[in-house]
């Protein structure tokens, strides 16, 4: 599973270990975050700095995420790659996923 | 113990063989008798049985020859062979592994003897056992595999077929309406394809046109793009939102670009079953204006190129259809010139790999476009396929690829 999950006081942070969030991946990583979820977490961090590509799979599969999740500010993406950027910008996904520079910022900013 | 299991006792003593077959066959095996190596080699090939009891010592073929000659054949079954032996020392054990044989007894003499025959007999039984559930699993397998197989090429053909309706449901190419030129290319990935593409005209002066792209390929992704085919025509069958009846005249509204991607969006939402999203671009052309209003939902950013300019990217995305409710869509209008051309591009073409690993990329597809000023729409479009077929060197596509080009009047 190209997924790593911590817990850091009390919010789950996940790493992306796939360079890739495409149709191949997209499905186990959405049962990957489903399980994470089920364990009871209801704040989560998402790594996404080793994924350089994603596909319309990869990103239906995190909205899918963030559907589950509920609410954009208890799910928060952080060191997203320049080309999941861009297409975060062609579909306007900038303005529904919140995103932060580092794990750090996320961090501070679902523990405030 | 297997009941009547059938055994062959090869021995060219007669007391041995009268004493022995009679104790085999109170065991309840189905005994079988031989004098020599030769006349047991016989009683195999006809008799099949899967216990072979050999003396060691014979004249002629002797215990060892009989080992080697069984095991270079081909039986159905598997044969478990016990060596009869007075010798009992490593160099001969040996020898008769190396022969063939499964297990050694030195004949029996005594009820202890005995009890050692039947204890290793079972234990040969296992091994039988053990083969035979080993043969039924395989049998099996060849079984399930020769079904699978079966179910494989009918789906395959299922496909096949599915792909052909679908490639049906696309406009013819070089089609022009009102003069507005349209040229498409459609590569699927599988046999079906997530991407759509059709233009139509809308009344005299209108002509529409759509590239859709649902996320992910295969069935479920080719499913919805043929009911959004069947979907997106300019009829004004309460259904399609493209055109809506008026009581008043002209007695028709066509649907603003905008207002077509909101109405799918209010009608695709994706839930927890199902989650097929799509982009699309929707355009609307109004040749008497000389006008094209165009709305993107998510699909890479369409490429204009002027007739005596370079080519551009136009707009700034927006919204998929069908994962967010309150997405708003925007739409640009552009006066066109006459010989003005738009490429509208899937996520395929981009993405498309080379054997590295490296993509195609949108700035390939723009710098292409922006010499292809001298190229007829047609050429301009074979030409592109070409030279992502070239690029991808001749594998099948992951990713559905399609393109619309359109030429202004």
């Amino acid at each position: 599973m190209n997924l790593q999950d911590k817990t850091i006081e009390g919010i789950l942070v996940l790493t992306i270990t796939s360079p890739q969030l495409d149709y191949a991946f997209a499905e186990d990583f959405k049962l990957g975050v489903a399980d994470c979820l089920r364990r009871g977490h209801e704040r989560l961090v998402i790594d996404m700095s080793q994924v350089n590509f994603m596909d319309s799979s990869g990103l239906g599969a995190l909205v899918s995420c963030l559907k589950r999740v509920g609410d954009p500010k208890r799910m928060l993406l952080c060191n997203v790659a320049p080309p999941v950027v861009s297409l975060f910008k062609l579909t306007r996904m900038d303005q529904v996923f919140i995103v932060y520079p580092s794990e750090q910022d996320a961090l501070a900013a679902l523990r405030a | 113990m297997i009941s009547g299991t059938s055994l062959l006792l090869v021995d060219d003593s007669p007391e041995i063989r009268l004493v022995l077959g009679h104790m085999l066959r109170s065991w309840g095996y189905e005994v079988l008798l031989a004098s020599s190596g030769e006349e047991a080699w016989d009683l195999i090939q006809r008799e099949q049985p899967r216990i072979v009891i050999a003396d060691w010592v014979m004249p002629g073929m002797d215990g060892l020859g009989l080992c080697k000659i069984i095991r270079a054949s081909v039986q159905p079954a598997y044969i478990y062979i016990i060596l009869l032996t007075a010798r009992n020392d490593q160099e001969s054990l040996i020898q008769g592994m190396n022969a063939g044989a499964d297990d050694f007894i030195v004949k029996p003499v005594n009820l202890d003897g005995y009890n050692e025959l039947k204890a290793r007999l079972r234990a040969g039984e296992r091994i039988i056992q053990l083969w035979q559930a080993l043969q039924e699993q395989n049998r099996r397998q060849v079984e399930l595999s020769d079904r699978l197989a079966i179910a494989h090429e009918r789906l395959r053909r299922e496909l096949d077929t599915a792909g052909r309706m679908q490639r049906r449901l696309l406009p013819p190419g070089g089609s022009r309406l009102h003069g507005v030129s349209f040229e498409w290319l459609f590569i699927p990935s599988a046999c079906v394809s997530g991407d759509m593409l059709s233009f139509f005209g809308i009344d005299e002066k209108h002509v529409g046109f759509y590239c859709i792209d649902v996320a992910g390929h295969g069935i479920a992704a080719s499913m919805l793009s043929a009911s959004l085919s069947q979907l997106l025509k300019p009829e004004m069958d309460g259904r399609s939102p493209i055109k809506q009846r008026l009581a008043v005249e002209p007695y028709y509204a066509i649907t603003p670009p905008v207002e077509v991607m909101s109405e799918l969006n209010r009608k695709f939402q994706i839930d927890a079953q199902n989650f097929q999203y799509f982009t699309m671009v929707y355009g609307l052309v109004n040749a008497s204006a000389r006008s094209l209003e165009i709305s993107n939902a998510g699909m890479p950013y369409p490429i204009y190129v002027p007739i005596n300019d370079s080519a551009h990217y136009l707009g700034d995305g927006g919204f998929p259809v069908g994962i967010i409710e309150q997405a708003r869509y925007e739409s640009m209008k552009i006066q066109y010139r006459s010989g003005d051309r738009l490429f509208i591009c899937s996520d395929g073409v981009s993405e498309c790999c080379d054997t590295s690993g490296e993509m195609f990329g949108s700035e390939r597809i723009l710098n292409f476009l922006n010499g292809s000023h001298d190229m007829s729409l047609a050429e301009v479009l074979k030409e592109l396929e070409r030279i992502i077929g070239k690029w991808h060197g001749g594998a099948d596509f992951e990713d559905d690829v399609s393109v619309l080009g359109i030429e202004f009047p």
